[in-house]
């Protein structure tokens, strides 16, 4: 069985930590012997609810997890890898380096990125004092390092209903908190919302004011939260809406429930990867980066899902996207959320071909093990 | 040390116990704040040329290298000589090395050559140079604007693109890096 270590080092949020997570499960599915070394096991127990925060060495679902500051401690553990991961750039000092024993291959696996230019680099070698360094680049295309499907996406038994999921979390979705079903006249539909900071006043009095449909609106992470909370809306219904401010969940959870939408506001590479899979309509609000450069992603991403949608349906997709990702999307008009509410199902069929696309063609951990093979460590 | 982001076309890298003459670079922004630089590299000493991916931030040597001018004085089946105008020592260079310069070198001219641990290189162009074209069809008449441009030959037999307005005999300042033509002399 090969060994393998992922380093992470979190900067913020969940993100980065959660791809881990998710790469440790299905590397461990695989039969590898998977170590994670990590400079935040708060972050870590957070979405994996049977990590503890307060041990800096641990055995969680065949996953060693292992507290960077001492690491120092295990490196005869350690001395035997096969494959060091760094995940995201995440710097392994000289003084680790030397813990290994035999010839290792270090792995740099990058943000997820949705520019051509990813395959271009996509395992190209790269520059390490000891054994051999190659970038590994996650991305949509077929030539790319592909992204991280998650076995368990497609594990969808009664735990993975919307209600169940709630229910966990203390929210009961009773027939009477329910305008739809009180009514029984309007389609009630389900969105949910991780952002960073956003202006969302037009959307919600989309919803709030449409004559068509009711909405349940499902408000992840604080950065969500303060920004519905900021437009006055509180917990409980509203008119149409029936918003719920979630509590952090666990990442399995999280992912059950962005499967279980009608459509998702969703934010940075990880959860962004989850809406393409689950195959529902989303708005990707990518990571704002300096001089806008995240339209550039933005675009690059609109390139691909223009081969699964009609041109007329796209041309007022990806303006809504674009805007959505300007100016905390504050030149978005209720018009234009309107028809995006309008025509979800519609749009929907695109997304369901794209998430098919993906399915298909790029699967990160088939890529990631075929090129460790290849490498006949 | 300087980071990866920051080495242009041109300086010399130590990565590990090897020199590389950076031969091309792209920069890329990933995700959040990090991106990665790609270089094309010539490792000094084998000559092979090789593509590496770092982290934009990821810190390396510069190697500084040993500049002596020398004159050059001909060319013979891709290896090219120079000789050193103090002690009168030659060495030569292969068309390699050379690259892109080599369609500049006219004999007798004095040119920096780069050395590492003693061992030619690289020579260093100036960023432009004056040339003489020694063969252009002629301009037509009335179309002056420079936008249409024509094949010439300069000193040296390497072809370029000038305006319609260049002449046999003119001189013209040449950008070495783009090896592209700049402007008419005389």
């Amino acid at each position: 069985m090969k060994q393998v270590v992922i380093f992470c080092e979190v900067i913020d949020n969940f993100g980065d930590i959660g791809v881990v997570y998710r790469l440790a499960r299905n590397l461990d599915e695989n039969y590898f012997n998977v170590i994670v070394v990590t400079n935040d096991l708060v972050k870590l127990a957070t979405i994996n609810h049977g990590a503890s925060s307060k041990k800096n060495f641990q055995i969680v679902e065949n996953i060693t997890y292992i507290s960077a500051s001492v690491l120092y401690k295990y490196q005869n553990m350690i001395s035997r890898t096969d494959v060091v991961i760094e995940a995201f750039g995440c710097k392994i000092s000289g003084d680790i380096l030397e813990y290994f024993q035999q010839e290792v291959l270090i792995i740099n696996i990058e943000y997820l990125n949705t520019e051509k230019w990813a395959c271009d680099l996509h395992l190209n070698k790269s520059f390490t004092p000891i054994g051999q360094k190659y970038f590994f680049m996650p991305s949509l295309y077929k030539e790319s390092g592909g992204v991280l499907f998650d076995a368990l996406n497609v594990k969808k038994g009664s735990c993975w209903k919307l209600e169940n999921i709630l229910k966990k979390y203390g929210v009961s979705l009773k027939p009477s908190q329910l305008k739809a079903k009180k009514y029984g006249e309007k389609p009630l539909k389900k969105i949910l919302i991780f952002s960073y900071f956003q202006e969302f006043s037009e959307f919600y009095k989309t919803l709030k004011y449409d004559i068509n449909s009711e909405y349940i609106l499902i408000l992840c992470g604080e950065k969500t939260q303060k920004s519905i909370k900021d437009l006055g809306v509180e917990q409980g219904n509203d008119e149409n809406v029936f918003s719920i401010f979630m509590p952090v969940m666990s990442q399995l959870d999280f992912d059950a429930l962005v499967s279980q939408v009608d459509l998702n506001f969703i934010r940075g590479e990880d959860s962004f990867v989850r809406a393409v899979i689950a195959g529902k309509p989303f708005l990707w609000q990518a990571y704002k980066q300096e001089d806008n450069y995240q339209i550039e992603k933005i675009k690059s991403l609109l390139a691909i899902i223009s081969n699964f949608m009609d041109s007329d349906v796209f041309e007022k997709y990806s303006q809504l996207l674009i805007k959505f990702n300007l100016n905390k999307g504050e030149g978005i008009l209720r018009d234009e959320y309107q028809w995006f509410i309008e025509n979800l199902s519609e749009i929907e069929k695109s997304f369901k071909f794209f998430s098919e696309y993906v399915v298909k063609n790029c699967n990160l951990v088939y890529n990631l093990i075929s090129f460790i093979t290849s490498k006949q460590i | 040390m300087r980071i990866a982001q920051e080495f242009r076309n041109g300086n010399v890298i130590k990565m590990g116990d090897d020199a590389f003459t950076v031969l091309k670079t792209q920069f890329h922004k990933s995700g959040r704040s990090s991106a990665v630089v790609k270089f094309k590299l010539k490792n000094l000493i084998t000559g092979n040329i090789s593509e590496t991916s770092v982290n934009a931030t990821d810190k390396f040597d510069e190697i500084r290298l040993d500049r002596r001018t020398m004159q050059f004085l001909y060319e013979n089946d891709g290896m090219y000589a120079f000789m050193d105008q103090e002690t009168f020592d030659q060495l030569e260079l292969s068309s390699e090395d050379l690259d892109e310069s080599a369609k500049f070198l006219v004999p007798e001219m004095a040119i920096d050559v780069m050395l590492y641990d003693e061992k030619p290189v690289a020579v260093e162009l100036p960023n432009n140079i004056e040339r003489k074209v020694e063969y252009t069809e002629p301009g037509l008449r009335g179309d002056t604007s420079g936008r249409v441009t024509k094949a010439a030959t300069i000193e040296g037999g390497y072809e370029l693109q000038v305006p319609l307005f260049v002449n046999i005999g003119d001189v013209i300042r040449i950008d070495t890096r783009e090896c592209s033509y700049m402007e008419r002399v005389k």
